[in-house]
């Protein structure tokens, strides 16, 4: 059973009665949302509420959960519609800053970190690569987000932001090309 | 070194760990227990009820607005079925026929109408009715019974006539026989003198006459108004009919209306002049 049978399996059993089912669908989705969320919203207390507020929506709605999509895409379509409502509700930042990566959970390899240089670079190409994506479109972003921490496909894209399979490739695209050319001194 | 995707998935996840707190963790544990244990929400009648009752709704206004619909024509125009044991002849027919309540005509009482018609010279006869087919009557109510004078006065003459007759060689015989006896109670059982009895029906005709011409007239105005509506081609053929049958008032009355109705359309020169 793939992960994505695994989470209809999950959001299944929940919907029948078990609140471990929803403990194991939570560990297996929680960061990812958080820091979809996280990149995309000005501050941590925002995205926070929003975490929350979309996971409580999960819950409300766990009886009208029906396993036509997958569990993430239908996640992600939630967490969606979840940000379009505060962003209208309330000006968007012009530009997100994101906290300060926490360097101390670097994963590179260990018999390398003791290497200053190595080191350096490592934290340097974080560092560009979250100041790319803070620099993204907000759609290209969204893209991109939806595809690294929802894990979501081009269909799920789509499907979760509402819009064609080729305005979703054509965002994804773009994201990544830019990403590449702020990450290509790095290389 | 090109990234590609993956690449870029794997820089991204070294580069952003961050993780919701873990009160919030606890919170949403907690709400999802919460929702889980809790009794589900009644999805009774109490909830549902409107949805059978509107389409109930539905329904009934549909249903009642055809009715309405397929009603209406028939109770507007009723539709009239004639009866075989009808006692009203063809000149009664002919002589009553009201503009908006034309009879039914039937071939029998059609060729009734024909042979009856050169007699009844003096009793106004409304052209129209003699036009009236039996196809388009049928779609118009039926008149109202006759009163018995009514149907005495429109028999036809010569059944009359030979009636007359009948009864004035009877009460002749009777009263040469039996001056005594009582006579036929023509007026209350009192008059004895048939001659008298048949004039003061007589007298009684012509009133009935003069009423009936003064209706065959007013239905004639209405027929006419109806005629508006017709074709002008058909309209002149009415007003040929009545030229030729010499009917001067009718004739004027309809010449004018058409001439209203269609007043550049061409006439025979002769109309225009004063009629016979």
């Amino acid at each position: 059973m793939n992960d994505a049978e695994a989470d209809v399996a999950l959001m299944l059993r929940y919907q029948n009665g078990d609140a471990a089912a929803f403990d194991q669908l939570y560990a297996r989705h929680r960061g990812g949302l958080y820091r979809y969320l996280l990149r995309q919203v000005a501050t941590r207390e925002i995205a926070e509420e929003l975490f929350q507020d979309i996971w409580m929506k999960l819950i409300g709605a766990r009886l009208s959960y029906k396993p036509s999509a997958q569990f993430n895409t239908w996640l992600y379509t939630l967490a969606h519609h979840r940000l379009v409502d505060h962003y209208r509700q309330h000006a968007r930042s012009s530009a997100v800053e994101f906290d300060a990566p926490d360097l101390s959970e670097l994963t590179t390899p260990a018999s390398r970190l003791d290497e200053p240089e190595v080191q350096s670079q490592a934290r340097e190409q974080r560092s560009a690569l979250l100041s790319a994506v803070g620099a993204l479109p907000a759609p290209q972003r969204e893209a991109f987000l939806l595809s690294v921490e929802g894990e979501l496909s081009v269909e799920g894209i789509a499907a979760a932001t509402g819009i064609g399979f080729e305005s979703a490739k054509s965002r994804l695209r773009y994201a990544l090309s830019k990403l590449r050319a702020a990450l290509r001194e790095f290389a | 070194m090109n990234l590609d995707h993956d690449d870029l998935k794997r820089a991204w996840a070294a580069s952003a760990s961050e993780e919701p707190p873990a009160a919030l963790d606890d919170v949403l544990r907690a709400a999802a227990r919460r929702a889980v244990h809790a009794r589900p929400r009644a999805h009774g009648f109490a909830h549902t009820w409107f949805k059978p009752l509107a389409a109930a709704a539905v329904v009934v206004l549909g249903v009642s607005t055809v009715l309405t619909t397929f009603k209406k024509p028939h109770s507007e125009q009723p539709v009239f079925t004639p009866s075989p044991s009808s006692s009203v002849s063809a000149d009664a027919v002919l002589s009553d026929a009201p503009a908006s309540a034309g009879p039914a005509v039937s071939a029998e009482s059609e060729l009734k109408l024909n042979n009856s018609e050169a007699q009844l010279g003096a009793v106004a006869k409304p052209s129209v009715a003699r036009q009236t087919t039996a196809s388009n009557a049928a779609a118009l109510p039926a008149p109202a019974p006759p009163q018995p004078s009514e149907a005495l006065i429109l028999q036809p003459e010569r059944e009359r006539s030979s009636e007359r007759e009948e009864v004035l060689t009877k009460a002749r015989s009777d009263k040469d026989q039996a001056p005594a006896r009582a006579a036929p109670a023509v007026s209350g059982g009192f008059a004895p003198d048939p001659e008298a009895a048949f004039a003061e029906l007589d007298s009684a005709n012509d009133a009935s006459k003069k009423e009936l011409s003064q209706r065959s007239q007013t239905s004639d105005a209405r027929l006419e108004a109806k005629r508006a509506l017709a074709t002008p081609e058909a309209w002149l053929e009415h007003l040929r009919e009545l030229y030729q049958r010499g009917d001067e008032r009718a004739f004027e009355s309809a010449l004018t209306a058409f001439r209203q109705a269609h007043p550049g359309y061409p006439l025979p020169p002769a109309w225009l002049s004063k009629p016979r």
